[in-house]
């Protein structure tokens, strides 16, 4: 039986605080219209950005389309960040973003089915550390469970991405998401209870590693 | 069926989740740590859960495909969309703040002449105060004889419960006379027709009082609504133009 915790996110990492001190300098001088420092904020948050995007869309097209209205909007709305986490502020907008595309998709649903089973991106997320083989497993285990992601409501398939795929700290999913700590941690144990539920439902077809495992 | 079997466990799936991130307090803690110790079924959940986050955890971060930096002609056409945007949101609450503003004086305008037809109202009953008083005193004095009637059978029951009291028959003839009593004189055709008008005022000007107090609620409640929206769209404003 396990008693060890294994996983604590109770405050931000050191690289992250320097990370967040420059990133609120360079708003800073990007509120002032400097276009240079808001582009380096870009390639800081970029990937954590794209990142979400692919997760909650599941397609690479429009995780891409995604991304650059969050920037163009984050631009455009330079003015209203206030200080705090620039990192939180910007993925308040890419959730928005994200369930919004979600929504249009749900009233026009063959738009969905389209970039859903039609990009294979996912497997193309590779780590290049590991060997082929290892590579290939661990693909085919992020497609059972970027399969399962897509089965949760938006709101716990964010609060799950943020935390658990992206490493955000309650706080940080909190702020970007606008909602109480308390309703992180709702929406979080939901999500994970499901996407386990899921995953054991389909235990067998899990690659080899992993079906002794999960 | 799982799920019913898990109800019935006092650590809930939430707990778990956040006693997997070390986010309960020390005493939930404790609770949790204990029946870990007596439950494999908890401790079988909780090892999956933090399986599935550590799978979650290793996924392969996605890296973004290209660049996501504005050029300046991007971000020049992205500035003046967004400075287009703000003047027509300023616009727009400029209107909305106009509008709610006119709104509250209009309103203002109703609770004034409401209340100056009700204050109409009541000096014109002033008036005409001394013949309706009589009316009132009146009927207030025949009330009070039949309530003393009332009284005085209510009493004879009373008595009669304590079984001293003339029989409940003679009671029931006594109310019936004293209600027959009360009434010829409204019986007869004149007399109805002079009563009439006596109690038709009260009711009409009841009804008038009453549509002029809901009025009165009305104008007073927009006056508020308009006012505090409008208050709230000039602050609004008031951002929006500073921004």
């Amino acid at each position: 039986m396990t008693t060890n915790v294994g996983f604590r996110r109770c405050s931000l990492p050191r690289e992250s605080l320097q990370t967040n001190l420059d990133a609120a300098a360079l708003a800073t001088r990007a509120r002032t219209g400097d276009l240079a420092a808001f582009n380096a904020l870009v390639e800081i948050h970029q990937d954590v950005v794209y990142g979400l995007c692919l997760r909650m869309l599941a397609s690479s097209h429009a995780a891409e389309d995604a991304a650059q209205d969050v920037f163009l909007a984050a631009y455009r709305r330079i003015d209203s960040y206030r200080g705090g986490v620039f990192r939180a502020w910007l993925l308040r907008i890419a959730a928005n973003a994200c369930t919004d595309e979600l929504r249009r998709r749900q009233r026009r649903p063959q738009v969905s089915l389209d970039d859903v089973s039609g990009d294979g991106s996912l497997l193309d997320l590779a780590d290049e550390s590991e060997s082929p083989e290892e590579s290939l497993l661990r693909g085919e285990l992020s497609r059972y469970i970027q399969d399962g992601l897509m089965a949760l409501p938006p709101d716990q398939r964010a609060a799950v991405v943020l935390c658990d795929v992206q490493g955000l700290s309650y706080e940080e999913v909190s702020d970007a998401l606008h909602v109480s700590l308390g309703t992180v941690k709702s929406r979080l144990s939901r999500g994970r209870a499901r996407l386990r539920d899921l995953l054991l439902r389909e235990r067998e077809l899990l690659p080899h590693p992993f079906r002794h495992t999960v | 069926m799982r799920l019913l079997g898990f109800r019935r466990h006092p650590v809930s799936e939430e707990e778990l989740s956040a006693y997997l991130d070390d986010r309960l307090s020390v005493r939930a803690k404790e609770r949790v740590d204990s029946h870990l110790q007596s439950c494999p079924d908890c401790g079988r959940r909780l090892e999956e859960m933090r399986l599935l986050v550590a799978e979650m955890r290793r996924l392969p971060e996605a890296k973004a495909p290209r660049s996501f930096a504005l050029s300046p002609e991007l971000a020049a056409a992205t500035r003046r969309e967004g400075d287009r945007a703000r003047q027509e949101q300023r616009a727009t609450a400029r209107r909305v703040y106009l509008g709610l503003s006119g709104a509250t004086v209009a309103a203002a305008v109703l609770l004034i002449a409401v209340v100056s037809s009700d204050v109409a109202f009541f000096s014109r009953g002033d008036s005409e105060g001394s013949t309706a008083a009589t009316t009132s005193l009146g009927r207030q004095a025949a009330t009070s004889d039949q309530n003393a009637e009332m009284g005085a059978i209510a009493k004879s029951a009373g008595e009669g419960q304590d079984g001293v009291a003339p029989p409940l028959p003679s009671a029931v003839a006594e109310q019936d006379r004293s209600f027959a009593n009360a009434t010829p004189p409204a019986a007869t055709p004149y007399g109805a027709a002079a009563a009439a008008p006596q109690q038709a005022r009260p009711v009409a000007e009841g009804s008038s009082h009453l549509w002029l107090w809901i009025l009165e609620g009305a104008a007073g409640g927009l006056i508020v609504g308009f006012g505090a929206s409008a208050f709230w769209m000039r602050r609004r404003w008031v951002e929006i133009n500073r921004s």
